[in-house]
């Protein structure tokens, strides 16, 4: 208190201070329904009830050298109460394990019980803020009272945990996906923003940052192998927006802040609440924020033309240079997914994104860009070369014939040649997230696989598909069928046994 | 002034408080130590919620449950914040973010939505023979 007032600057989110009143989501709910009445690969958006267990068939050939447990996450109740939620982000985690073993895969997903999961289950309808909906039905204490737990699902250190960006990591268990609790690294970081795009240490270790919308505020954290928080900082970014992403070099933590204002408008939620500023005549440009990573303070500020970013790859030192590749989308990209809760996709516009590599010249200031693919998102690398230099990225496209946005190639991009390795699953069908794994003691970022999901939308079934990282233009090495379909997954990774 | 005045005064300030003011006691649960001690704060209007205090508490933590008696409060409307200051600093701990980082509680368990609640969440009745209230850290 400094005894006489000590909530006077509000509890700390005063930069998110919002009131307002829960507004009825029916309408989402009833459109929703509507386009998924006349249009069924919509239910990949559906909402899901309950856990998931079972068998996939396997057609084709598993490699014997892959084995183990690929963990994946993403939102899965979006409906409640007659109600939906108006954002992709918003929904509830659902955390996902396919587990290769002696030639079978299995599946298995559960609901995260966090706290908001529990409570609103126990009332029957939202009740908290979520990220593109806003619901003002019952206070809370701190972020992780809204604590989706919905965008990742990270194994570190023999644990396992589901992570969010506003609030702790909670961790559950490996085998069970049992949910275990909120995960504090240490009592002074206790509810803090911890992003759900830590880069791991080839070495141990990793590194990771929260960001608070609107606070202007930029969390950064470095733990150990053995989860022991070792350093934190925080950096005063101005106009700070969604940071949803970074990426690690050797030698640097690299963030790009898209330009948005933050309206102050309580009764909006946090996505309403970002107004584009990257267009028009007073459009601002996105900034690309490189902080050193040996003293975690901020070395300096490039700009880029205004573009909305979600994803990043990986960076490392070339000579004076830094290097990034990102996926950079034109105008307000946040906007535009949450069109997806009401049933309507986006339209596949040959322009609406790129990936790209960024070089940045610290002697010029400069920030310059050089094409790896079109339209695209989903980055990854091999996890041996986080924070290297690099020579392929796996990315997600949309083929151009598509009049819709629908993520349905999977490929490979040779960042120094510039060649893309790629298949097409085709019509009826859509990809999620695939990772690289490497095979054991690999010597190359081809020699290995790429695994992910990908929804057959006519049969309404999910399967696990692997190709060789190498050839993956030769089509999928093997596809692990289930007779269900699975909630479409964010992000995830792979740990082999 | 000389002491039998100053004794006078009291005794005359003390009879007029008690004819129309009463004693609060707070019971707080979920206390999680016996470290540092329970600090609350009370208001009497939605203007001065939490910039305006009229009367402070204080007492030592006792795990599960510890009881803070502000005396002599007139009767009338009133709100208040309190926190385990478990550190013993004096002042309610924030992290990095601006997080709070030690547990609190207001009048009538209120919590806000990205900040403190209303006055009018938290508003209570007091009455001049006094009032006992509970609320949870939890």
């Amino acid at each position: 208190m400094e005894r006489r007032h000590f909530l006077t600057a509000s509890l700390g989110l005063g930069a998110l201070a919002l009131a307002g009143n829960a507004r009825a989501d029916a309408e989402t709910y009833r459109r929703f329904h509507a386009a998924l009445a006349r249009d069924q690969s919509l239910a990949v958006y559906a909402d899901q009830v309950g856990e998931q267990a079972g068998l996939a068939v396997v057609e084709g050939r598993l490699p014997k050298d892959l084995q183990g447990s690929f963990y994946r996450n993403g939102p899965g109740r979006f409906e409640l109460g007659g109600e939906r939620y108006h954002h992709w982000f918003d929904g509830d985690g659902f955390v996902q394990r396919w587990t290769i073993a002696d030639g079978k895969v299995r599946h298995h997903g559960r609901f995260v019980e966090t706290r908001r999961f529990r409570d609103e289950s126990e009332a029957g309808q939202f009740l908290y803020p979520a990220f593109g909906t806003m619901f003002a039905r019952r206070g809370f204490r701190d972020n992780d009272t809204m604590n989706a737990a919905n965008t990742n699902l990270l194994p570190f250190n023999g644990r396992l945990y589901a992570l969010w960006e506003g609030g702790s990591a909670t961790e559950v268990d490996p085998q069970s996906l049992a949910t275990l609790g909120i995960k504090t690294w240490r009592e002074d970081v206790k509810a803090m923003p911890f992003s759900a795009h830590p880069k791991i240490d080839p070495a141990g270790g990793m590194c990771n940052f929260g960001a608070l919308p609107g606070a202007d505020r930029l969390a950064l954290y470095q733990i150990d192998a053995h989860g022991t928080l070792l350093r934190t900082n925080v950096l005063a970014i101005p106009q700070l927006a969604m940071v949803h992403d970074f990426a690690v070099s050797a030698k640097h933590l690299i963030f790009v802040v898209p330009p948005y204002d933050m309206r102050d408008d309580r009764s909006l939620s946090l996505a309403e609440r970002h107004v584009w500023a990257g267009s028009g005549t007073n459009a601002r440009p996105t900034r690309v924020v490189v902080v050193a990573k040996d003293t975690l303070a901020l070395r300096q500020v490039f700009e880029l033309p205004p573009q909305m970013v979600f994803h990043l790859g990986n960076a490392w030192e070339d000579g004076d240079c830094t290097r990034f590749d990102v996926v950079l989308h034109a105008g307000d990209a946040l906007a535009g997914l949450g069109s997806l809760m009401s049933g309507a996709r986006v339209d596949n516009a040959p322009g609406r994104s790129q990936a790209v590599q960024v070089c940045l010249d610290y002697a010029s200031g400069r920030a310059t860009t050089q094409r790896l693919l079109g339209p695209s998102e989903f980055p990854r690398v091999m996890p041996q070369v986080v924070g290297m230099r690099h020579r392929r990225l796996a990315l997600l496209s949309s083929n151009r014939a598509n009049r819709e946005l629908v993520l349905d190639t999977v490929n490979v991009v040779d960042t120094d040649s510039g060649k893309v390795d790629s298949y097409r699953f085709g019509a009826g069908w859509q990809v999620e997230e695939h990772v690289l794994v490497p095979r054991r003691g690999a010597r190359s970022e081809t020699d290995g696989y790429l695994v992910g999901v990908a929804q057959d939308t006519r049969r309404g079934v999910s399967l696990m598909s692997v190709f060789d990282a190498g050839k993956v233009s030769a089509g999928p090495l093997a596809l692990a069928r289930l007779p269900y379909r699975t909630p479409h997954c964010f992000h995830g990774n792979f740990l082999a046994t | 002034m000389k002491p039998h005045r100053l004794a006078l005064c009291l005794a005359t300030f003390f009879a007029s408080c008690a004819a129309h003011a009463g004693d609060l006691r707070i019971t707080v649960e979920g206390v999680k130590n016996d470290q540092g001690q329970i600090m609350v704060a009370l208001y009497d209007s939605a203007d001065g919620f939490l910039k305006r205090t009229v009367k402070t508490g204080a007492a030592a933590a006792a795990n599960g449950s510890t009881t803070v008696t502000i005396k002599d409060v007139p009767a009338g409307a009133y709100g208040f914040a309190l926190f385990h200051d478990a550190n013993g600093n004096g002042k309610m701990d924030k992290n990095m973010m601006g997080i709070p980082s030690e547990d609190y509680a207001f009048s009538n368990n209120a919590l806000g939505n990205m900040g403190p609640p209303s006055f009018d969440q938290a508003r209570f009745a007091m009455p001049a023979a006094g009032a006992a209230i509970t609320v949870s850290l939890r």
